[in-house]
């Protein structure tokens, strides 16, 4: 990997550096102590440099940054794996465990004493509690107009499967998976059902390649079988952790049989927001007068460029839909949350501090009934863990009418 | 210089620092404390700790305190100097002021705002600018670097050809000297000529003279907008015709950059460039800026003020959106010459305006003549041109080169009167050649007036002028 120039140019776009004000959480300060060594090494001790370079969110806004191509996310990443420990075991209990059903976990969670959670796993737990039945916001957007005949000119032939991750099957949850069959039937979709685990990208950020590498071959193995469907996903962070199976200087023969196959996989993995893409809807009775977007810091890209959740919601909600001029971490962070949740609150509360100052929002977030909508899974955890009174946070699919 | 100072903090100075700067306002841990030794120069050492004031009256504790004690301190906010000038080379304790970092004040009527040291200068930019407010300056690192950074080094940048750099935009600076004297200088008019101006004496001083705690900093009104102009050209000298051309036709551009062949390959390397590659030799990217009705007949006055050089290929943008891509190829310069050589010894020379030409010429055939890569790139408007020369530091030859490179491309520039340092300031990387420039006299009177401010030399000691 390129080395760290030290320039700074990642300074501008770290939620950390900008919650905490301290510099030793910067991006250039775990190149700094990831790369050669600049110091007598008697000075530094292991340990220390390990535990203070993975307190790191994944968030990925420094190595957009980067001139260089220098990718801390990938640093921590290995520094984590070369340092099991406690921390990482947890959490390799959590999300290959209780991962797969997160609504399990947050159903016990929530029958969980407080006294009864260790302190360092507060945030983490009353974000699951946010993802636990009946949580959900209720629906009130009916979609009106959806782009079947584009949708049709390109993908007629391609039998469609959606992608549901760990989050998107649980009780909550459940009216994400079931919104977005809903959607692609009525775009005239043929969809096929596929049984998926978990994308992965947490587990490679939480330092357990190993892990990281299972999940993915299965997953893999489930699209060959169901004859390499188009996948339509709905979660950012998991479009994201997908595309990384082929991402670019990755030795794509390591899961896929060939170069053609780990090509037909990055062009038929879809942010279902870009399928729907100039979609129009109406809103019905019960909608909240404030609707606040929550860009993840993996937003999924349209091919063009640009948000795909936002250029999406944007086109059903109109003046109604209030994002920040510029988009900020919510501070979930892989697993930022359960190793130092006390820098996750600070980036979360500057996060809510950002919303509250979308333009058009005023003071109204608290005072009105409010929901914020976002597209990402790890969001809407965060989120609604650290949400002001009366604002609900949800996905966006939740928000969506069946009729 | 350091004779008088401590050489290390003894257990009763930590107990002072626990006590003055509770939680995680102090910082010791060796892991944590590495980055606050190092900066974009890519020179390093440990501090002895480092401390986050929150306020003024912690500054005028510790500096009470470091002046008995004889402690060095080494003030700093974001790192993004050149010249090493926030590296503790000569020990000390690093002062950070990433928590001083409120705007206290953005008055319309004034044409003022008072900031915090600690405060980002693009973020600043942003907030001025929806009062319909500017503050010009903008060094290449403006999304990164900090006010009282940019202060501290009197930071130049790309719009200094029209608007000036860092100093014409202080009017004054509140600052805390050793032993815990509190100085103002200056004030918020716009217009002040009662005593020395002390104001002038702290931009740019490095750190070396106070602490700063609040600067008061002017603002114009906001221009309308904007348009960009980039120009390829089949040879430098055709590019630098062009500028002038532009001079001539009574334009006076916001600012008027240039890239040379090497600079315009290493950019090629990390983005995609809109120039044809073969032929390029030179790059010309100007902005002008005015009333928005204004700005396509500026443009066209441009392109026909440089038609007569011959430019390969000419790219327009009206409008922030549209100019961004363009400006972005010229910031990346910088880092994207690392392409071309993992070490770098990064100089900013600048010239009289009218020795640009032959300064660059100069500069690419001591390139050659060492068989070195000699990047020039910057600001034509000015005559201040960053002279980037790449190597490896694990070949000796090379580096011994690369050294050698730097020194003639001193020489040269002083032959044509120019200066050492037109922005970055001399920190430790020109530190030992500031005698080459600056007579007996003149370092003289200097070492008499930090003597003034800093009696015991605590303020960030082997940064000067000796």
């Amino acid at each position: 990997m390129a080395e760290c120039v030290l320039c700074g140019c990642c300074l501008a776009g770290c939620p950390l550096l900008a919650a905490t004000g301290r510099e030793e959480l910067s991006p250039r300060a775990k190149a700094l102590l990831a790369g050669p060594s600049k110091w007598d090494a008697a000075l530094l001790r292991e340990t220390d440099v390990a535990a203070l370079t993975t307190l790191c969110l994944a968030c990925g806004r420094c190595e957009k940054l980067c001139p260089q191509g220098v990718k801390v996310p990938q640093l921590v990443a290995a520094m984590r794996a070369a340092h099991p420990d406690f921390r990482q075991w947890l959490w390799k209990q959590w999300i290959t465990r209780l991962g797969p059903c997160w609504s399990l976990a947050a159903r016990g969670a929530a029958l969980l004493p407080e006294s009864f959670v260790p302190a360092s796993l507060g945030l983490a737990l009353k974000g699951l509690k946010g993802l636990r039945p009946g949580g959900g916001l209720d629906p009130w957007l009916r979609v009106t107009d959806l782009p079947e005949a584009a949708f049709a000119a390109k993908y007629a032939d391609h039998e469609v499967a959606v992608f549901d991750g760990c989050v998107g099957r649980g009780p909550r949850a459940s009216s994400w998976g079931e919104n977005a069959r809903y959607l692609l039937r009525e775009l005239g979709a043929r969809l096929i059902d596929v049984k998926f685990g978990c994308c992965g990208s947490t587990l490679g950020v939480a330092g357990l390649p190993g892990e990281q590498r299972d999940t993915r071959r299965a997953n893999i193995d489930a699209w060959r079988s169901a004859g390499r469907p188009l996948l339509a996903v709905y979660c950012a962070t998991c479009v994201k952790g997908l595309s990384d199976y082929a991402a670019p200087g990755t030795d794509v023969t390591e899961l896929f049989a060939d170069a053609a196959e780990a090509e037909l996989w990055t062009r038929g993995m879809m942010p279902l927001s870009a399928l729907l893409a100039g979609a129009r809807g109406r809103v019905t009775s019960g909608a909240p007068d404030v609707v606040g977007y929550h860009q993840p810091c993996h937003a999924a890209q349209l091919p063009g460029g640009g948000d795909a959740d936002q250029a999406l919601l944007h086109g059903l909600l109109n003046s109604r839909l209030r994002a920040p001029e510029k988009s900020a971490c919510c501070g979930f962070g892989g697993i930022l949350q359960l190793t130092a949740p006390d820098l996750s609150t600070r980036v979360g509360a500057a996060c809510w501090a950002n919303l509250e100052g979308a333009p058009g929002s005023g003071d109204a977030l608290e005072a009105a009934p409010a929901s914020v909508l976002t597209g990402c899974s790890g969001c809407v955890m965060q989120l609604s863990a650290t949400a002001p009174a009366g604002v609900r946070v949800g996905h966006w699919l939740e928000v969506i009418r069946r009729d | 210089m350091t004779g008088n100072l401590v050489s290390a903090l003894t257990p009763a100075h930590l107990r002072f620092l626990e006590g003055l700067f509770p939680g995680e306002g102090l910082v010791t841990d060796p892991a944590a404390m590495a980055v606050y030794g190092a900066d974009s120069s890519r020179r390093s050492a440990m501090p002895w700790a480092v401390v986050r004031p929150k306020g003024e009256e912690q500054i005028v504790e510790l500096l009470k305190w470091a002046d008995a004690e004889r402690v060095p301190l080494v003030p700093r906010s974001r790192g993004t100097g050149m010249s090493g000038g926030a590296v503790p080379a000569f020990g000390g304790i690093v002062v950070s002021c990433l928590w001083m970092n409120r705007v206290l004040d953005v008055d319309a009527d004034d044409f003022a705002a008072e900031v915090e040291p600690g405060v980002v200068t693009a973020e600043f930019q942003a907030l001025v600018q929806k009062h319909r407010l500017f503050y010009p300056p903008d060094p290449a690192s403006i999304k990164m670097s900090s006010l009282g950074g940019n202060v501290a080094t009197c930071a130049g940048g790309m719009r200094a050809v029209k608007y000036g750099v860092t100093r014409e935009y202080v009017l004054g600076v509140r600052a805390v000297l050793p032993g815990g004297r509190i100085v103002n200088a200056g004030g918020r008019t716009h217009k002040n000529v009662v005593g020395l101006d002390l104001t002038r004496l702290f931009t740019g001083s490095c750190g070396t003279l106070g602490v700063f705690t609040k600067l008061t900093l002017k603002l114009l009104p906001l221009p309308e907008s904007s348009a960009t102009v980039l120009a390829a050209f089949p040879s430098l000298h055709d590019c630098l015709a062009g500028a002038r051309g532009v001079f001539r036709a009574g334009i006076l551009p916001t600012a008027m950059e240039f890239l040379d062949a090497k600079a315009c390959w290493a950019i090629s390397q990390i983005r995609e460039v809109p120039w044809p590659k073969d032929t390029t030799q030179a790059v010309l990217v100007l902005k002008v800026d005015g009333g928005r009705e204004t700005m396509a007949a500026e443009l066209s006055r441009l392109e026909r003020a440089l038609a007569p050089s011959g430019p390969l290929c000419l790219f327009q943008g009206l409008g922030p959106e549209e100019e961004e891509p363009l400006w972005e190829l010229r910031r990346l310069v910088s880092p994207a010459g690392f392409h071309l050589g993992v070490d770098k010894l990064g100089e900013d020379v600048a010239v009289p305006r009218g020795k640009t030409a032959q300064a660059v010429d100069g500069f690419q055939a001591i390139g050659r003549e060492f068989d070195t890569h000699v990047v020039c790139y910057g600001h034509l408007g000015d005559g201040n041109t960053h002279v980037n020369i790449f190597y490896d530091a694990k070949d000796p030859d090379q580096a011994a080169r690369a050294v050698k490179c730097k020194e003639a491309v001193f020489r040269l520039t002083l032959s044509l009167g120019g200066t050492l340092s037109g922005e970055h300031g001399t920190g430790i990387t020109k530190g030992p050649y500031v005698s080459w420039q600056l007579g007996e006299n003149e370092r003289a009177v200097m070492a008499g007036i930090k003597n003034v401010f800093d009696p015991n030399g605590i303020l960030n000691p082997g940064k000067g002028w000796s």
